[in-house]
């Protein structure tokens, strides 16, 4: 997608999905492609919200207080997030980037019924 | 945070469900042999289009990103497009399961347009003879019919619902098959003995080497297949199935009734596990949140006679529904198990004393399931 290291990167949330709090973080429906995605860790929760307001990931996770230590699991969950488009990139004007795919078929659909 | 310890919370509930199912009317045009709601007849005590509207004012403020919408046939009610578009205009998704009878060229133009829709078709069998043994004379034709329309009008990739039964096991390749020339998504769910299926259920579920099948065709196929995570019992047999490996009732699942009535889930509507109504003071969120019957359910379940099987944890003894329909203790294996422990005790079952529906709705000339397939000339 980019060869710009994730941390790098101006996010938010794809303005299709809704998160709801939940006590283990949140839920993440995404209405485009139907995914239900499980946030598990109200940490990311939090960062996850506040990528809008930031120039980089790694603005964010400075911002929310995350110590260092910790920026590359975040990393990986919020690449995670990528892939199941709950966030991508931000449009700007240096980097445009494109809009995630949102025909594909639905992959997961009610749970546990 | 584990998967583990992820399904644990799930269990203890959360504050809205994730998949509810509402079924808008007891009334349809068909009859078929495993309606799990005994549907056919409307309700006089219906929810009006008003209470209908609130209800969904109520989830939305819960929010519940989308809904199941079922019935009977729910567009029979005349104000389906309204609630369809009230809802679909509150950013509540709707997934509405249908007969197909009611989707003509222009209706499924109609729904072609609409963004957060899913439509799922249902259809019991890959030819007339299988499927209208159980739906009904001629409804293999109402359901192929509509898929050609949506297909037509561009609909997307539609779901075609197939519930699986000892006569259709052998086809799942097939309807596999059909789904994808019509670019559309294949959705495969357990039959459950409940509502009419009290009575079909003995004559229509897979038998024990049918499960070991749907078992190994759902590990090759299941990534690409719609379960509803409805086969979670056939865990027992190795590699766990994708989905959640839990019961939702009244956990992260409910059903609402056409009246209102609240219920664990969409397979047991009976008194038993009914938790309220969306017509009681403080509406489905207090139902919800604070039914002593939710909240039993939310409790730690007890393994009960499973507890000295080795494949507890897999299985989690399977469906809740299936066993109170065929008689069984909650807390014993379920009437499908696959190592086959409930065998022995079904036998034992009297079916006299098998708890009916508390509700029944059928037309008073049901179609008998003894009408068997027949050939195609």
């Amino acid at each position: 997608m980019t060869e710009r290291p994730t941390l790098d990167l101006a996010l938010e949330l794809d303005p299709q999905v809704a998160l709801r709090p939940e006590p283990f973080g949140a839920l993440a429906y995404h209405y485009g492609n139907r995914r239900l995605v499980f946030m598990k860790h109200p940490d990311v929760v939090a960062v996850a919200t506040a990528l809008s307001e930031h120039d980089s990931l790694a603005a964010t996770l400075t911002a929310c207080g995350v110590n260092e230590a910790r920026w590359p699991s975040f990393e990986k969950a919020i690449v995670g997030l990528m892939e199941s488009h709950v966030i991508r990139q931000r449009a700007t004007t240096e980097h445009p980037t494109t809009a995630p795919p949102t025909t594909e078929p639905p992959t997961t659909e009610e749970t546990a019924a | 945070m584990s998967a583990q310890t992820l399904v644990s919370q799930l269990k203890r509930g959360l504050d809205a469900p994730i998949c509810l199912t509402w079924e808008l009317t007891y009334a349809c045009n068909l009859a078929c042999v495993h309606c799990l709601s005994s549907s056919g007849q409307r309700d006089d005590r219906e929810l009006s289009t008003a209470e209908a509207k609130r209800l969904l004012d109520e989830l939305k403020a819960l929010q519940v990103f989308y809904i199941n919408i079922g019935g009977g046939e729910p567009m029979i009610r005349r104000d389906f497009f309204e609630l369809l578009e009230y809802s679909i205009g509150n950013d509540i998704g709707v997934k509405f399961s249908t007969n197909g009878a009611f989707i003509d060229q222009a209706k499924a133009e109609r729904l072609a347009a609409m963004d957060y829709l899913d439509v799922q078709i249902s259809l019991d069998g890959l030819d007339a003879a299988t499927n209208d043994a159980v739906r009904g004379e001629g409804s293999y034709a109402l359901a192929r019919r509509a898929m050609d329309h949506l297909a037509a009008a561009n609909f997307g990739p539609f779901k075609i619902s197939i519930v699986v039964t000892r006569h259709n096991v052998d086809q799942l390749d097939g309807f596999k098959a059909l789904a994808d020339s019509y670019g559309a998504q294949l959705r495969v769910t357990r039959l459950r003995p409940s509502g009419r299926g009290v009575d079909s259920w003995p004559e229509l579920h897979p038998t024990n080497a049918q499960q070991h099948q749907i078992y190994r065709w759902l590990l090759a196929n299941g990534d690409n297949v719609l379960t509803g995570d409805s086969f979670f019992h056939l865990n027992a047999l190795g590699e766990s199935l994708p989905g959640l490996n839990m019961c939702g009732a009244g956990r992260v699942v409910c059903l609402i009734d056409p009246i209102g009535d609240v219920y664990a889930c969409p397979f047991v509507i009976h008194d038993q596990f009914k938790a309220g109504s969306v017509r009681d003071f403080g509406g489905f969120a207090t139902v919800w949140k604070q039914s002593a019957l939710f909240q039993e359910l939310r409790e730690p379940e007890s393994a009960g006679a499973c507890a000295s099987c080795g494949s507890y944890d897999a299985c989690q003894g399977g469906c809740m529904a299936a066993k109170f329909f065929t008689g069984l203790p909650l807390d014993g294996p379920d009437p499908e198990c696959a190592q086959g422990h409930a065998e022995a005790a079904l036998l034992a079952i009297d079916r006299a004393i098998v708890p009916a529906s508390s509700l029944d709705h059928s037309k008073p000339t049901p179609i008998r399931l003894s009408r068997k397939p027949v050939a195609v000339h």
